[in-house]
């Protein structure tokens, strides 16, 4: 079984160490280490090259969101999940476009925490169930038309473009791999390619960016359960 | 050995000083709630030493009336504001765990708590 490391970034330390302890008793995570600001997280994620990290956004010296933002630069495959108690939309967008991998709030359950960090692993989004639904209805907002990738929509193969789509209906990669019936790596390795080719850091903001391109087609699948 | 009840609403803040605290020799955790009403039943059941209270779980001053009411003490905490509240000692920012355990260890007698409450404002 892998263990699945984690950084633990917040600037409240109760709140981290517990945390951390909570996390400890799980035998498929490990907590590499902690940070109590965006700059000494950037410094932990240099040191400890962990597999996730749980942001916290509003920090001392460098916020959760600079951070993100620095962070990804360097180590692009660091999967962040912003794990705070803002449920706005400036704070959940702006992660989403600094490129967090998920965005959960903190009143979650501690066996909600565990499941979403287990879907990390298999490539899933982990997003509170209101966030998700604010970022459904931007979907329905006049597309908003905001620092483009130069190569807007083009390069995609078609067999990327139907793995968008399944993207965009927010199926995970194993999910997507029987619709398609190819291998769940192959998936990954379209999704790569696809966030090679659009510029962008994770399949949310492939999402957002597809259906506010239209590069496909929004609820083109029959329901598959 | 202290004996220490937790009132805390945010669950994952609960589990996390739930867990903390089972790691403490000198400390033993007796009761754990969410609910108001319910932590309120145990705490007159159990007469804990201390109630560690989650700033914000509560409806405020009721609340903490309440609970000194029984005799237990309060140690307040606000994982927000970084912070530790002695009802009604004083308060203090948190800088390490360390920080809870001295405040649980050092609340005072149960006279001094009563006499203060009389004449001091809440924090």
């Amino acid at each position: 079984m892998k263990t699945l490391g984690v950084l633990l970034v917040d600037d409240h330390i109760l709140f981290r160490k517990g945390v951390a302890a909570v996390l400890a008793s799980r035998p498929d995570l490990q907590v590499l280490g902690e940070a109590g600001d965006g700059l000494e997280a950037v410094e932990r994620a240099r040191a400890l090259i962990p597999d996730v990290i749980l942001m916290d956004i509003n920090m001392p010296r460098c916020d959760g969101l600079e951070a993100v933002k620095l962070i990804k630069q360097e180590m692009p495959h660091v999967r962040i999940i912003m794990l705070t108690v803002a449920d706005d939309d400036h704070n959940l967008f702006a992660a989403i476009k600094n490129g967090a991998d998920g965005y959960l709030l903190k009143n979650l359950e501690p066996t909600q925490l565990f499941e979403m960090l287990a879907g990390i692993g298999r490539g899933e989004a982990p997003i509170s169930g209101s966030l998700a639904t604010k970022i459904l209805n931007e979907f329905r907002q006049p597309a908003k038309i905001e620092n483009q990738p130069a190569e807007a929509g083009s390069g995609l193969t078609p067999r990327e473009i139907e793995v968008l789509e399944w993207i965009v209906e927010g199926k995970t990669n194993k999910e997507i791999a029987f619709a398609l019936s190819i291998a769940e790596d192959t998936v990954k390795i379209h999704l790569r390619n696809i966030l090679e080719k659009l510029h962008l850091h994770n399949r949310i903001q492939a999402a957002v960016y597809a259906v506010r391109q239209g590069l496909v087609q929004t609820e083109r699948h029959p329901s598959s359960g | 050995m202290k004996r220490v009840f937790l009132l805390a609403g945010n669950p994952l803040f609960h589990q996390g000083i739930q867990t903390l605290l089972a790691r403490r020799c000198d400390v033993e955790l007796v009761g754990a709630e969410t609910d108001v009403e319910r932590a309120i039943a145990r705490i007159r059941e159990l007469e804990p030493d201390v109630v560690i209270l989650e700033d914000g779980s509560h409806e405020g001053h009721s609340i903490i009336t309440r609970i000194l009411a029984t005799g237990a003490k309060i140690v307040s905490l606000n994982f927000r504001e970084n912070s530790i509240s002695i009802y009604h000692g004083e308060q203090r920012t948190v800088h390490a765990v360390d920080d809870l355990f001295d405040a649980i260890e050092n609340v005072e007698g149960e006279k001094g708590v009563m006499e203060r409450s009389m004449t001091q404002p809440e924090n």
